[in-house]
């Protein structure tokens, strides 16, 4: 069961994020994977901890997909974020989403994950 | 009769700030978020400098600081947020 919008620990199943977009009239489908980096400004990083205020993380998300979604062509938008640790070269955030046609999808991750980074309480602490 | 509090969640700079993670204010009703603040402020006076740098949220919705806080509401104060990769 993969939902619309998951903000916890559980690993990022891309696989299966991507085939459930997949809908009818759908013809392009756009992906967005953020990964723990490393060395970061020349330091090395090994992994990097988030902390989430989970409830109002989902809400936001969810504002967020409900915009990208009422527009023109747009498909399916699902967006997890991981939660607790994250090592280095793992992804921490997907955003997934079909379209009509390719610039549609596009701009829809693009949407999705600047809103996400601007607007979703979510921090990266300690590390 | 005594009424709910209202419940203050703290996260990231905030929470090590003040060295918890909730705090249970009790106002005289309905109170401001900016009133809340001070309120907060008395327990945990590590978090007074921070006012400037943080966004109010109640019942996880952002708000400004005029709106009223109700018994029993949940209110947090978000603090810079740094999701994504990097």
């Amino acid at each position: 069961m993969i939902g619309r919008v998951v903000v916890g620990p559980e690993e990022i199943d891309l696989g299966a994020m991507q085939r459930a977009v997949e809908l009818r009239g759908v013809g392009a489908i756009a992906t967005f994977v953020g990964v723990v980096r490393d060395p970061d400004e020349g330091r090395e990083v090994t992994h990097l901890d988030y902390e989430a205020y989970a409830e109002m993380a989902v809400a936001e998300i969810t504002a967020i997909v409900d915009e990208v979604s009422a527009r023109q062509g747009v498909g399916e938008v699902l967006v997890q974020h991981r939660t607790g640790r994250v090592g280095r070269g793992v992804a921490s955030v997907a955003v997934v989403a079909s379209a009509a046609h390719r610039h549609q999808a596009l701009d829809a991750c693009t949407y999705v994950i600047d809103e996400l980074k601007r607007r979703a309480p979510i921090w990266k602490v300690g590390g | 009769m005594s009424a709910d509090p209202i419940r203050v969640l703290l996260f990231a700079t905030l929470r090590q700030q003040a060295g918890r993670s909730t705090v249970d204010l009790r106002a005289g009703q309905p109170a401001s978020v900016a009133r809340c603040w001070e309120l907060l402020c008395e327990q945990c006076p590590a978090l007074a400098p921070l006012r400037d740098a943080v966004r109010p949220a109640l019942n996880r919705s952002y708000v400004t600081w005029e709106a009223l806080v109700q018994p029993g509401d949940e209110l947090a104060f978000i603090p810079p947020v740094s999701g994504g990769a990097l």
